[in-house]
């Protein structure tokens, strides 16, 4: 099996046989690799809507990498949500997604970010 | 008397932070100007992650990376202005006089040094000539993707995006997460601008197909957009005739090419790159104008925010460290197989045990082989197992044991097939 790593921008051309890798550069692609032969999984990043006229969109991802094959369900749950509090980066925005034991967190502090002069 | 700081960093985003952080950390007075209204730059909207994988060693979302760097920014003293244009800069017996605009009127920032942190931009459609009328609803990717990331309104049901460069990528994934249908990424080149990954997990991933080769030739609508004709192209890029193909589509997404943005430093006289088209600099990053530096993507399209706040630590650090002391140049010469690199010269009289090379092949190799000679011998080779022009390498190089003087003759060139 051909695959591209995803890992980092390197972008390795990793070869997979049975549970032998190659052309990875370093570990990290080995389990890229190895998961991705059998489980694919990916990371989502999308924007959730919120309450706020200033940032009507805050920015969030999955905590880790979920099954590749739940992406489109995952985006589904994510149109019904709305933030109505004003979040920082890392803060959790949905518990327990899809049942997956995953987060859904803010990758930004919009609302607290100082956006005036500091004198 | 009024105040005037060692540096100003012109540009609030990863390179601006990065270049006001490191000069505040070496002793400088820093003011730090950025048009909008809070700090982040294109970062802001990057809302994918894969950003800090070597500068924090994790993955990170444009935003949580822009967040990194303005916590560190918070611990400096640096002075920081937003909602800031910068209209003129003039050069004065102190260094700089920068006239800016904000809420409070016109006034003016004096400075030693500046660190022009710009960024870039993207080529738009008059750039690449497409034919037809003059609907809306051709959209550069970064504004599709401020539409969808910050102000979460959807500029398309159905698109074309016409160039592979990475931001199109990244939003052909975006908006097919968003409900959109991207009919293809259309390039005219025969290979992706892209990074492989991206074509990977942007578009294989969504099935949605990368026709290379092939270009957009016209555009019809009247008040909207609603149909393109793409066209395969031969190796001269001429139009084949009889592959034409009509599309029904309401937008048509750009993602041909950034720009170092070097309205400013044009101004400044500062001498531009014909390769990189951002200004020439030396180790140190200071451009051909004494006491200007550039960092970021202003100097040099990087494909990694993580080289943008390597370039900018090192210029902001360079700017606090300004003396004014005399330096002597020798320019590198760009040899056959490099599209670009920087630095594009080197000051002889500095520091030259860790000079960082950035650099990119001008075509996909193999078994490539850089080589550095100084007055025709060489002086140093470093092999790659393979190269592609959209991923730039980075080399640390110890030039100073080469007995550099101002008639010593530097070239780079790339050579491909070794054993």
């Amino acid at each position: 099996m051909e695959l591209i790593c995803i890992v980092c921008p390197k972008s390795c051309h990793l070869t997979v046989d049975g549970d032998k890798v190659s052309g990875n550069g370093c570990k990290r692609g080995e389990l890229f690799a190895k998961e991705e032969a059998i489980a694919p999984k990916r990371s989502v990043t999308t924007t959730v809507a919120t309450a706020f006229c200033d940032f009507p969109v805050l920015p969030v991802k999955t905590e880790s990498d979920i099954p590749k094959a739940k992406i489109e369900e995952l985006m589904q749950f994510v149109r019904g949500l709305y933030v109505t509090k004003k979040l920082k980066c890392g803060d959790v925005v949905a518990e327990n997604i899809l049942g997956l034991g995953i987060n859904l967190v803010a990758t930004e502090s919009v609302f607290t970010q100082k956006q005036e002069v500091s004198e | 008397m009024s105040r005037i700081f060692d540096v100003a960093v012109i540009g609030g985003g990863p390179a601006g932070l990065a270049a006001a952080v490191s000069a505040s950390e070496n002793g400088a007075s820093v003011a730090l100007i950025e048009r909008e209204s809070r700090l982040g730059g294109i970062l802001k909207q990057c809302v994918h992650d894969g950003f800090g994988l070597i500068r924090f060693g994790q993955k990170l979302a444009g935003p949580e990376y822009a967040e990194r760097y303005i916590e560190l920014l918070k611990n400096t003293k640096t002075e920081v202005f937003l909602t800031t244009f910068v209209t003129a800069v003039k050069k004065a017996d102190f260094g700089f006089s920068i006239a800016i605009v904000n809420k409070e009127g016109i006034s003016h920032i004096d400075t030693k040094t500046i660190v022009l942190a710009t960024g870039c931009r993207e080529r738009t459609s008059k750039q690449v000539l497409i034919q037809g009328t003059r609907p809306s609803g051709v959209f550069t990717a970064g504004v599709a993707q401020n539409f969808v990331n910050l102000l979460g309104k959807m500029p398309t049901k159905k698109c074309v995006i016409l160039g592979s460069g990475d931001i199109g990528l990244i939003m052909a994934r975006r908006l097919t997460l968003e409900g959109a249908e991207v009919e293809g990424v259309y390039e005219v080149k025969p290979t992706p601008s892209g990074l492989t990954r991206n074509i990977h997990q942007c578009l294989f991933d969504f099935n949605i197909p990368l026709h290379l080769s092939t270009t957009v030739t016209r555009v019809f609508g009247e008040d909207r957009l609603n149909t393109v004709e793409v066209a395969q192209v031969d190796e001269k890029m001429k139009v084949v005739e009889g592959t034409e193909r009509i599309i029904e589509c309401d937008a048509l997404i750009l993602s041909v090419g950034l720009i170092p943005e070097n309205e400013i430093a044009e101004t400044l006289d500062v001498k531009i790159n014909n390769a990189t088209k951002g200004a020439e600099c030396d180790q140190t990053y200071m451009t051909s104008v004494d006491g200007i530096f550039s960092a970021g993507n202003a100097l040099n399209v990087f494909d990694l925010v993580d080289y943008v706040s390597e370039s900018a630590q090192s210029a902001g650090a360079s700017a606090a460290d300004y003396q004014g002391t005399k330096r002597e140049y020798i320019e590198i010469e760009r040899g056959k197989g490099l599209l670009s690199f920087v630095p594009t010269r080197l000051d002889i009289l500095g520091k030259l045990d860790k000079v960082i090379l950035f650099f990119r092949a001008a075509r996909d190799m193999d078994k490539a082989k850089l080589i550095l000679k100084i007055n025709g011998e060489i002086k140093l080779e470093k092999k790659f197992s393979y190269l592609r022009p959209p991923e730039m390498q980075r080399l640390e190089l110890d030039l100073q044991n080469y007995g550099l003087d101002g008639s010593s003759k530097v070239l780079l060139t790339l050579e491909e097939g070794w054993n």
